[in-house]
């Protein structure tokens, strides 16, 4: 099997520095993603869930070089862009964009639809006249909305409708890698349907490769090939979705996994409470980053970092009892 | 017959380029005591505005309520004066809002902000104050409170804030709590120990609940029975382990089928074609007519009742018995 990697990123740290006092100098770091290895096959789907402000956001807008990284290596399709300048970068720019969570706050509401849709297309100077506006049309039914969708402005369009013309958007340029930072997130649970629908058929009708962060395990799991699981800047546990849900190893993707909603009433379980609030990624714990939370950490977890290994299966994970 | 709260066959309008558009078109809502009970459906399909509606808080205008009864220990609150009903909202019927952090006054401690809502309805000493301020931080799982009841809202995070909500509102032990999505905006870790929380305060203080949300995963394992509204009225009604096994209104299965769970493998959901009619639009007959797998004629013209089809359950589709034919 030999399959293409179209995205490998090593050692990704970004790190955003705390100003303080008068001169403002540099007094700390936020250490929001902080020393990631991870790559995604061509075509393929890798989920990224953990709690707020653990950092996927960050690591999605750093792949992308929206956020320059502090230090590690970003390849796309075997050229290494990490050190790229903004002008080297542009020809790639097209083939990586990004959905956001807010349908409501990511589409300029001055704008009317064509416009939006069509910028990138303007500003990389690609197609015009009649092809620019027939292929315009085209996505607009690719994303299932109307072509009179097209001379209408933002807010005339419910949420789900706004998630399709940001999709469009992301589409136009012919990307090969999307990242969908939390793309329903706010939507309805119906709406929710036809949206994770929309991902996949493109995936296949295109040979989309996606990063798709959620905090929602029921969608992640419905989506992915892979999914990673992320804590204080790290990744904690990955492995293929099936193997990830059947045999979680690491204990808070066990928490994670044992506080889903389930619907079924006839289905009682055993919930665990995680205790105690997330930690600063400011001056995180020492050793694993997870032991004062963790409900089976032993002294060696205070103090020795556990490293993220193979546990066979493509399966990996970071915790000194596994 | 022992329900704290009744709604009954209320109707909401509000005005919209010069005319009134109704958006809740008359629903009841009975809330037994001590229960918790689920509302779930579509955004915009009227659950706020209901929720609101009971604390008497609609904006008017652009905003009335144009009819119904809002039955609460045996008087009707639409006919309180607005005197009578500040005794009774955050008292003996409190609300936990669908935006937290907006909901919190930023310019004072959330220590005072609870205190606050004591001394306006309780007569209590500044020591017991603080006593009971400490009690319910604690209750309600935030560590370290006698340090924590000096923060601003901005300096805790969004789980913090929202259990400062749920502290808020259950300073004066309600007999009634209506928490509109209150879980929502959470990660699922922190959503697990709130569920659990108004799980164990109506058990230890016999609350009753009126949840509304958009996750059935929610409902299934919190409410004792569901309310499923669509487009301004309640389509389908019964216990929760009913609706699930054995739903009778199409909507209620559209929306069953569309939810993940954690089983499947990558692979299409079934999702519920098109988008919900707007309120200004609402067309004749049956209001999910245009989504329904199983819609005839008669939808298009006559509007459906809620009917019973089982026990203590209803539902409002002219095909009720055919429901269990959809396939999914
Ligand atoms: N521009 C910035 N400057 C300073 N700190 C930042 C910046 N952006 C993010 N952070 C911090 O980095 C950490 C990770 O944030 P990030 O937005 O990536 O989290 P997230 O996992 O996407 O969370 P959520 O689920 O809430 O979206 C947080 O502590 C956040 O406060
Ligand atoms: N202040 C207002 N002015 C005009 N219309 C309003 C106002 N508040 C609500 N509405 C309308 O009333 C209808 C019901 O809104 P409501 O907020 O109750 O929906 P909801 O079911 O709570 O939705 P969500 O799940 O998105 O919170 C919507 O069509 C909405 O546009
Ligand atoms: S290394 Fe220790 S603290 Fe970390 S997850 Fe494993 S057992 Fe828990
Ligand atoms: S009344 Fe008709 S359109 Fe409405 S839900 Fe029933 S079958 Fe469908
Ligand atoms: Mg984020
Ligand atoms: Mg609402």
């Amino acid at each position: 099997m030999s399959v293409k990697e179209l995205i490998k990123i090593e050692k990704l740290k970004k790190y955003f520095p705390i100003k303080s006092g008068i001169i403002s100098r540099v007094s700390n770091y936020v250490k929001a993603v902080d020393g990631i290895d991870l790559s995604i096959p061509e075509g393929q789907t890798i989920g990224l869930v953990g709690e707020s402000g653990c950092g996927k956001t960050t690591l999605g807008k750093t792949i992308l070089k929206l956020l320059e990284p502090t230090s590690g290596e970003i390849i796309f399709e075997n050229n290494n862009i990490t050190h790229l300048s903004a002008s080297k970068m542009r020809p790639f720019r097209r083939e990586m964009q990004i959905v956001f969570q807010d349908p409501y706050g990511s589409l300029n509401p001055r704008m009317k639809v064509e416009s939006i849709v069509s910028e990138g297309l303007v500003i990389h100077n690609i197609l015009s006249g009649k092809d620019r506006k027939d292929f315009i049309r085209e996505l607009m039914r690719t994303v299932g909305l109307r072509e009179d969708a097209l001379s209408r402005y933002p807010h005339e369009f419910s949420g789900g409708q706004r998630q399709r013309i940001a999709i469009a958007r992301a589409l136009a340029l012919k990307p090969k890698f999307i990242v969908c930072d939390e793309p329903i997130s706010a939507l309805d649970v119906s709406v929710q349907a036809q949206i994770i629908n929309l991902f996949i058929e493109l995936q296949e009708k295109f040979k989309l490769t996606y990063l798709f962060i959620s905090h929602d395990l029921r969608v992640v799991r419905h989506i992915s090939d892979k999914v990673a699981v992320m804590y204080l800047g790290k990744i904690v546990e990955i492995s293929p979705s099936k193997e990830l849900y059947k045999n979680p190893l690491h204990p808070y993707t066990q928490i994670l996994i044992s506080c889903v909603p389930i619907a079924d009433p006839s289905r009682k379980r055993v919930k665990t409470v995680l205790k105690g609030d997330v930690p600063s990624p400011i001056n995180p714990p020492f050793g694993c980053s997870f032991h004062p939370r963790c409900p089976i950490a032993v002294e060696k977890c205070k103090t020795v970092e556990p490293e993220l290994r193979d546990v066979g299966s493509d399966h990996l994970v970071s915790c000194h009892l596994v | 017959m022992d329900n704290v709260l009744e709604i009954k066959d209320l109707r909401i309008s509000f005005a919209s380029d010069g005319k009134r558009v109704e958006v809740v078109g008359g629903i009841s809502i009975n809330v037994p005591k001590g229960k918790i009970i689920g509302v779930v459906g579509e955004s915009g399909c009227g659950k706020t505005v209901t929720a609101l509606s009971v604390m008497r808080l609609i904006p008017e205008p652009p905003g009335k309520i144009d009819s119904g009864e809002i039955i609460f220990d045996g008087a009707d609150l639409l006919h309180y004066s607005d005197r009578d009903m500040r005794s009774i909202r955050g008292n003996r019927i409190s609300m936990i809002f669908q935006e937290p952090i907006s909901s919190l006054n930023p310019v004072f401690t959330v220590g005072n902000q609870i205190e606050e809502a004591l001394s306006t309805h309780l007569n209590l000493s500044k020591q017991e104050r603080k006593e009971r301020v400490l009690e319910l931080l604690t209750l309600v799982g935030i560590p370290a409170p006698q340090r924590r009841m000096h923060n601003y809202p901005h300096e805790m995070s969004g789980g913090m804030s929202q259990r400062v909500m749920i502290a808020m509102a259950l300073a004066c032990n309600p007999e009634v709590l209506i928490a509109d999505e209150p879980t929502t905006a959470l990660d699922v870790t922190i959503q697990a120990g709130i569920l659990e929380l108004i799980n164990d305060l109506r058990v230890k203080m016999g609350m009753a609940v009126l949840l509304i949300t958009h996750d059935l995963g929610i409902i299934a394992e919190v409410a004792d029975e569901v309310y499923v509204m669509y487009a301004g009225k309640v389509v389908e009604h019964g216990y929760t382990a009913d609706i699930f096994r054995e739903p009778h209104h199409p909507y209620t299965v559209g929306l069953l089928n569309s939810v993940p769970g954690l089983q499947e493998n990558k692979e299409m959901l079934n999702a519920i074609p098109g988008v919900v009619p707007s309120p200004d639009n609402f067309p004749d007959g049956c209001r999910f007519q245009d989504r329904c797998p199983l819609v005839i004629d008669k939808c298009r013209t006559d509007e459906p009742l809620l009917e019973q089809v089982g026990n203590a359950h209803t539902a409002a589709c002219w095909r009720r018995a055919e429901v269990k034919k959809i396939e999914n």
